[in-house]
């Protein structure tokens, strides 16, 4: 152990106790573990009702396929499987469509609505996410707010510098302390979350989902870190704590709560151009399934608009960028499979299998002419070939691929905020 | 010596010294940003949705037919001070069995609308309560750190007048930035022909001005109330913090975790499912159509006789179908109305359950104020309800109008020994545009003086919970140790 060095595991331990017995950390932990049990209790329960539908839409799919009597009023359903991940973070769980039926050029693809169909963005569960988010994040700032302020006010800053204490260990100490009580109900929490799914979900997790759940859990602890640097910034650059609390309490407000929402409103702001959904209406009127131009026009509409639906949202997620709370919630919902990425892939594949599908279609037709319209008695339709309409299985490299800008983000902030910390805390006067 | 009662000088005293503190000053600046920034967020988007309005306006003429008329829920001429149904439907479908909500985009939860709208709901619940407990912590913790507490008591003061003074003074001070956030917001907002505010829209701001100062008073005096607790200013400002993170933030996010229990979240992919299993469900019965119209062939023996038995058949057999439409019908409006009705129950629960918190609680006034968010959707709802019971007896009069321009929808053809039977179970009336003088044109409205009426009780809760703060605070200070 080098001189110095000698001062970081007591300044720890003392860090560590203090915070642990704190009433503020009972009650900020009691908070965080209640929430997650119950929001995590009703997510799965919502996820097993999601599943059983999926399940119950297949079939009856399959039926329906089985059933059609002529080429025309034939429909492939591709359905999407709800995501078990996606009670680490919903991201576009809820508002993601929950199936496609493909009609091969005699109807327009229509998609089945997601559970927030109707319903303020408000009434979607809080997931996992989303209270790491929240609670950990005002967590790290109670902590760590009076770091530096509170103890030069006691005097006892002045008194451990004067014996010899390096500066970068002070703070070291503040934040591994923190860090490690913070650890204690992120844990716990994390356990909890992971229990409750497993014994409410019956889906036992593989390879890639536990990686997924793992690098989310890391992910959680870059996102605690950045604030609680926030919060030893503040706590150098105010010199009493309910002056460091107010600015933090501030930061947190902006960056957590009201930032978020006027990044998606400043999105919508200048859209490029309407919604050709409307062109098309103005063009073509209503739908009209024997026109063959209409259906063509609409059909291209529909596909237009949802593209156009993802380009704002993505314009929305790159202002949101500018807390570090947007990278963290994107991150944990591209590793979870219900990211931006994951939408456009379940569009890209429903769109190659209504091409697939229509052009099966058109041989089929040509092949039997005399079914395209008619029923003959209860004779079956030739359904060799068929495309395939199961959904595409989540790419874990290809998520982890999409979340690097967001990881390097998170980096830069705890970089940032660590870099301002030292910077302030060097040139700080510790007299009380 | 008689303690004497100056709670004015107090007030101007404290007025002086808290606008010429950092915290409201800072607080204040950005508040009156925020409110020009949302302000102007919200023109801007108003000018979108005014757009899409008339599209969708256009699209609804389009679509209404004899089959099902589609009606409109327009933009808000407030919504930069209440938003929060934009994720609401904005288009019914009105059908002779009842609503529906369309599938397209308009029906609300749109990819792109996340987040929640930054209006004067918000603004004042968030940003303005945080600031009342901001400037209130440390009344009184703060003066007797300093020690003046003591000093200002050893003069022939009643402890509640300095207490009341003091809050009054804190109270007035946090009227600058509501002011001025207010004054800038609607320079703002009257700039652009996006919103034009009538006599009943500025009706309204001013009944939400009287709101809004009761529900910051409300916040001065708990924070008032904790610091009078403790012993230190730091301790009261941390667990006001608390309680402003959960009953603000955390509580209102958690409506639909409270609702899960009691309301699952009615699913539309379900509905949509159910319906499609009824309409596969029914069939036209041929095979037995075809053997009972055999059956009249081959036992008879005239042409004419057999014609006759065939006429009065294919009459039973259609009027048998329609029986079994009739039954398909009313029990797809069924499905669609019980997932109506669940999402009226979750959305209401949602918002009930979290009354507790008095954001949401003010946010449950100003819309039944205003008749804008949840409370406007409720009423679209209402309205479309009635409507659709006025239309019952127009859509049947219509259809008998029409019976030339309709289409077969389910029809059946039986050929045997020469003869021919047709029938024809439903016609579809698709295209057909409704006739003026049977369909009145429906139009959404928000009258402010009802809403006045409605929004009363919660006017009365914010007034009761701020003077239960101001009474304990009262209360606790009397006993107050100022050493």
């Amino acid at each position: 152990m080098t001189g110095s060095s000698r001062f970081l595991g007591p300044l720890l331990i003392k860090e560590l106790r203090l915070h642990l017995l704190s009433r503020r950390f009972g009650v900020l932990s009691l908070l965080m573990l209640t929430m997650m049990v119950v929001n995590t209790f009703i997510l799965t329960h919502d996820w097993r009702q999601q599943q059983d539908l999926f399940e119950a839409g297949q079939a009856r799919a399959e039926t329906a396929l089985k059933e059609a009597g002529t080429y025309s009023e034939l429909r492939l359903t591709v359905h999407r499987p709800p995501e078990l991940l996606g009670l680490l973070g919903r991201g576009l769980e809820d508002r993601s469509p929950r199936s496609a039926t493909l009609a091969g050029g005699y109807d327009i693809t229509r998609f089945t609505s997601g559970p927030a169909h109707g319903q303020p963005t408000a009434l979607v569960p809080v997931d996992f996410s989303r209270i790491v988010v929240l609670i950990m994040s005002l967590l790290a700032l109670v902590l760590t707010h009076d770091g530096i302020n509170g103890e030069r006010l006691q005097g006892t800053l002045q008194l451990g510098l004067a014996y010899g204490t390096p500066r970068r260990h002070v703070l070291a100490g503040k934040y591994l302390g923190a860090l490690l009580a913070s650890l204690v109900p992120f844990l716990a929490a994390s356990g909890l979350w992971l229990a409750i799914v497993q014994l409410r979900t019956d889906a036992l997790f593989d390879g890639p989902a536990l990686l997924a759940v793992g690098l989310a859990l890391l992910l959680s602890l870059l996102y605690l870190s950045a604030f609680l640097w926030l919060g030893l910034m503040t706590s150098c650059v105010t010199s009493h704590p309910t002056t460091s609390l107010i600015l933090g309490l501030l930061l947190w407000t902006g960056l957590v709560v009201v930032y978020p929402a006027v990044a998606f409103q400043g999105a919508i702001l200048g859209s490029p151009a309407e919604d050709p959904w409307f062109q098309a209406r103005r063009t073509h009127g209503s739908i009209d399934p024997t026109d063959e131009d209409a259906v063509a026009a609409f059909e291209s509409a529909t596909w237009a608009s949802a593209r156009r639906s993802a380009n704002l949202l993505r314009r929305g997620q790159t202002l949101q960028r500018l807390s570090p709370a947007a990278p963290y919630e994107l991150a944990v919902a591209e590793l979870a499979g219900t990211g931006l990425q994951s939408h456009l892939d379940f569009l890209a594949r429903t769109r190659q299998t209504q091409a697939t599908y229509e052009g099966w279609l058109q041989d089929k037709v040509e092949e039997h002419p005399q079914r395209e319209r008619t029923r003959i008695g209860l004779v079956p339709l030739d359904l060799e070939g068929l495309p395939e309409s199961r959904p595409p299985r989540r790419s874990l490299v290809r998520s982890l691929r999409s979340i690097l800008p967001d990881v390097a983000l998170l980096l830069g902030y705890n970089l940032s905020f660590l870099f301002v910390s030292f910077l302030m805390f060097r040139r700080y006067d510790p007299r009380p | 010596m008689r303690a004497t009662s100056p709670v004015l000088p107090f007030t101007l005293h404290v007025l002086r010294q808290v606008l010429l503190e950092a915290r409201l000053l800072l607080g204040a600046l950005l508040v009156v940003l925020l409110f020009g920034v949302a302000t102007w967020l919200s023109v801007e988007r108003q000018e979108i949705e005014l757009a899409l309005h008339a599209e969708r306006a256009a699209e609804a003429r389009a679509d209404s037919d004899l089959e099902a008329l589609t009606v409109l829920r327009p933009p808000h001429p407030l919504s930069f001070v209440s938003a929060g149904g934009e994720h609401l439907p904005r288009t019914l479908r009105i059908r002779p069995e009842g609503l529906e909500i369309p599938d397209r985009a308009d029906s609300g939860a749109r990819l792109e609308d996340a987040g929640a709208r930054l209006d004067w709901v918000y603004l004042i619940t968030v940003c303005l309560s945080l600031l009342a407990l901001v400037l209130s912590y440390d009344l009184p913790t703060g003066e007797r750190e300093a020690g003046t507490l003591r000093l200002i008591l050893a003069h022939p003061v009643r402890r509640s007048s300095y207490l009341l003074g003091s809050i009054l003074g804190r109270i007035l001070a946090l009227l600058v930035p509501l002011v001025l956030g207010f004054g800038v917001s609607l320079v703002v907002a009257q700039l652009s022909p996006a919103f034009e505010l009538g006599i009943s829209e500025l009706l309204g701001i001013g009944f939400l001005f009287g709101l809004a100062v009761l529900y910051l008073s409300g916040f001065v005096f708990f924070g008032v109330w904790v610091s009078t607790l403790c012993r230190n200013a730091s301790t009261a400002l941390v667990w006001l913090a608390l309680f402003w993170v959960v009953t603000v933030v955390l509580l209102p996010a958690n409506g639909a975790v409270l609702a899960g229990f009691f309301e699952p979240p009615p699913l539309h992919q379900e509905e949509v499912l159910e319906i499609e299993q009824l309409q596969r469900n029914y069939e036209a019965p041929m095979p037995n159509h075809q053997e009972r119209i055999r059956r009249v062939i081959d036992g008879g023996s005239e042409p004419a006789t057999i014609r006759h038995n065939l006429e009065l058949l294919r009459d039973e057999l259609v009027a048998g179908q329609k029986r079994q439409i009739e039954e398909r019908d009313r029990r797809i409006a069924s499905v669609r109305e019980e997932y109506l009705r669940r999402r009226e129950r979750r959305l209401a629960l949602a918002r009930w359950l979290t009354l507790a918190s008095p954001a949401v609680l003010f946010r449950e006034t100003t819309e039944r104020l205003l008749t804008s968010g949840l409370s406007d959707h409720r009423r679209f709802l209402e309205e479309a309800r009635r409507y659709q019971q006025t239309l019952r007896a127009a859509f049947e009069e219509a259809r008998d109008r029409h019976r030339d321009d309709a289409i077969p929808a389910i029809s059946w053809e039986s050929r045997y020994r020469g003869f021919t039977v047709t029938g024809v179970a439903e016609w579809s009336y698709d295209g057909i545009p409704p006739d003026r003088d049977l369909f009145p044109e429906h139009r959404h409205t928000r009258p402010v003086l009802s809403g006045l009426a409605r929004a009363g009780w919660g006017g009365l809760a914010l007034g009761g919970l701020a003077a239960a703060c101001l009474f304990a605070a009262l209360g606790r200070f009397r006993r107050y140790d100022a050493r």
